[in-house]
């Protein structure tokens, strides 16, 4: 509500002038004593002679009605009228829901195509293609597949926006290649379009029908390496290299070791192994893992020992 | 003194003995349960509807569509990858694994009945799961170990086609026909697109197939949506590049319905029906031949005519590509389909046929020397 008397109100403060509230009084004809009896006033006046200011704004439907039916009691009728004349109050307020920030239904916008082909004016496209399922509610993904799905396509999908999309998969028994194929088809309308699925990466991945599942009962025929498992695990790997590190040369390849972050100290905890990266010179000398290995074997050689005696 | 300690290698060896037995005993299972599945289903189900025949020859083919010699040869394609992966979870009532023939036998009566999962399962006393995985290893393995049953023949084997097709309707050079039907699915509401809603107002696949004078598939495309127009269905293809690049069908053509456009390799009928009647006709007489190609895959093969339940849209492709391999393998076999397999009139009922308009000249002037072909064979045939 914005105040249009700012500036009365201001002078208002003025101590040596008539307050506001005698202004407002003698703007309505009412009597400016500080002695009046309000409850007075009003039952011996039940219909004043209120002239309103010209300069005023005036609000007829609020005023004039207010004016002409004010009865006895209506003072707070008769109130509003007057600071409806003194402000401007807007149009009375109507309870209505908060517009949501969001469509409740979001869909792409439509970009002009410059498809040679595409002879629509891209506006008319929503209207005049009824079939031209723009929201491409074949394409409901989860957000992973989502984002590596737009990722791909943002390349070469710039003038594809507005088509519907479809995965496929295609056996063609005539094809250059493999049989099957995934294939990526955009539509809108009557006009389709049609690419092959890109492959993550380099796409030059094994035909589909070489990619095979894997089945019940079968170890996936490609060993895990240690460089795999290294990324994946680096604890399960450090593991795996001291077990090879026993049994097979009995040394560990401490640079080999090193190679893998580790992330917490704790994990350090075998300090024989050397496997901190920070060895103290001042510390013993660092024990290779057959040393270790020679260590045991000797104790166990002592006890059979001790035992036979 | 403590025991000696006994040695690894010992050990092993004993676990190595012990899978041994395991595998003994496993493989003397699989060859008393091999005659028994047979007996099995035969005695449970040979009452259980009234068309099944008295004769357990006939019988097997009523229930597998291929007779015992042909299913052995299945056996013989899919065993390596049946067997190789033993089916650790998949065992049938009596707790003993399956052997490969009952899982082809389970495969193939899935395919070949479109019943579901659980009605097939019942009839072999096993659960729905098992027939679903069975069914779907059944389909991996085919696709893989059957694909020379459908190729592009040799050079060879074209020219018997080509004559085979003149010898029977005059056409010179003719070496197929093409034709392609909807194989009608129900999508689940969240994967229902307009893409694959066709002309009938069916979520629909396609599959395109050239046939020879056999009936054999001699090439098929699938996977594509019911919603396009046959016509690129057949640019889709590989088998229009390979054509329209030269390599295929060279001097030689196939002939199609007036759904299709007319190419140099592509013969469709004259649109004027009165004046070219005669064209027309033994025209007709070769085009139908794709019909029926693919009427026999739809009857034999009632997974295809049934409307699928929210198939996979993925795997789809491989079920219709086994149905054609399976096909081939009955006429390659020799076996023909018994006469009460139920065989629709048409395999697309329900689908408007639309011409197309797109005519090249080199196209026209195909069928023009065509035309005169066959009015001068005509005439010298009368005189």
């Amino acid at each position: 509500m914005i105040c249009s008397v700012s500036s009365s109100s201001s002078s208002s403060t003025n101590r040596s002038g008539p307050s506001w509230l005698d202004r407002l009084r003698h703007s309505k004809g009412f009597p400016t004593d500080d002695g009046l009896d309000l409850d007075v006033f009003v039952t011996s006046n039940p219909n004043p002679n209120l002239q309103p200011n010209p300069d005023t704004p005036s609000r007829p439907s609020l005023s004039d009605g207010h004016q002409r039916n004010r009865s006895s009691t209506d003072l707070f009728g008769l109130m509003s009228s007057v600071l409806s004349e003194l402000f401007i109050m807007g149009d009375p307020p109507k309870i209505r829901p908060k517009a949501l920030r969001k469509q409740q239904n979001p869909r792409p916008r439509a970009q002009p195509s410059s498809d040679a082909d595409e002879n629509v004016p891209w506006q008319a496209v929503l209207t005049t293609a009824p079939s031209a399922d723009i929201s491409g509610t074949d394409c409901r993904r989860s957000p992973e597949e989502e984002k590596a799905f737009n990722k791909k396509m943002t390349s070469d999908e710039s003038d594809l926006s507005g088509y519907s999309c479809t995965r496929v998969t295609v056996i063609d028994t005539s094809a250059a290649e493999a049989w099957k194929s995934e294939k990526v088809v955009f539509r809108k309308g009557m006009v389709w379009k049609f690419r092959d699925k890109k492959r993550g990466g380099s796409g030059s991945g094994p035909p589909l029908s070489l990619k095979r599942k894997r089945k019940f009962g079968q170890v996936a025929a490609v060993p895990v390496t240690l460089e795999k498992r290294k990324r994946r695990n680096p604890m399960r790997a450090l593991k795996a290299s001291s077990k090879n590190g026993c049994t097979g040369s009995g040394v560990v390849e401490a640079s080999k070791v090193k190679q893998i972050k580790i992330p917490s100290k704790r994990i350090c905890r075998p300090s024989f192994l050397n496997l901190d990266c920070k060895p103290s010179p001042e510390k013993s000398p660092v024990l290779t893992l057959q040393d270790v290995c020679k260590f045991k074997k000797k104790k166990a050689c002592l006890r059979s020992r001790h035992k036979m005696k | 003194m403590a025991p000696p300690k006994k040695s690894k290698k010992t050990k092993r060896r004993h676990a190595d003995s012990a899978k041994c037995s395991t595998k003994v005993s496993t493989s003397v299972d699989y060859k008393t349960v091999e005659s028994d599945w047979w007996n099995c289903f035969w005695l449970k189900n040979s009452d259980s509807e009234p068309a099944v025949p008295s004769n357990e020859t006939e019988g097997f083919k009523y229930f597998f569509r291929v007779s015992k010699k042909t299913f052995d040869y299945i056996c013989s394609l899919v065993r390596e990858d049946l067997i190789s992966r033993p089916p650790s979870g998949l065992i049938n009532i009596e707790g003993r694994l399956l052997t490969v023939e009952k899982q082809v036998a389970i495969a193939l009566r899935r395919l070949a009945s479109g019943e579901s999962q659980v009605s097939v399962g019942s009839a072999f006393g096993v659960g729905q799961s098992t027939v679903s995985q069975v069914t779907w290893r059944f389909i991996e393995s085919m696709e893989e170990r059957a694909k020379h049953h459908l190729k592009w023949p040799e050079k060879s084997r074209i020219e018997e086609i080509k004559s085979n097709f003149k010898i029977k309707f005059g056409f010179p050079n003719c070496c197929g026909a093409i034709d392609a039907t909807h194989i009608i699915m129900t999508l689940p509401a969240v994967e229902t697109s307009e893409d694959w809603c066709d002309q009938a107002s069916n979520y629909s696949m396609f599959l395109q197939a050239i046939v020879d004078d056999e009936l054999r598939f001699l090439d098929i495309v699938t996977g594509w949506p019911g919603s396009m127009t046959v016509s690129r269905l057949l640019k889709c293809s590989g088998f229009y590049k390979l054509c329209e690049g030269g390599k295929r069908l060279e001097g030689e053509f196939i002939v199609a319905k007036a759904a299709y456009p007319l190419l140099p390799w592509l013969i469709t009928p004259y649109n004027d029906d009165e004046s070219n009647k005669f064209f027309n006709t033994k025209h007709e007489a070769i085009r139908v031949m794709a019909e029926r190609a693919l009427s026999m895959l739809k009857g034999a093969w009632r997974i295809l005519h049934k409307v699928m339940w929210r198939p996979d849209k993925h795997k789809l492709p491989s079920v219709i590509l086994v149905c054609c391999l399976l096909h081939n393998i009955i006429i390659d076999s020799g076996d023909a389909l018994r006469d009460d397999v139920p065989l629709s009139i048409h395999h697309d009922l329900g689908y408007e046929e639309k011409s197309c308009d797109q005519v090249t000249s080199r196209g026209m002037v195909v069928r023009e020397n065509i035309l005169r072909h066959l009015q001068s064979h005509e005439c010298h045939q009368l005189v």
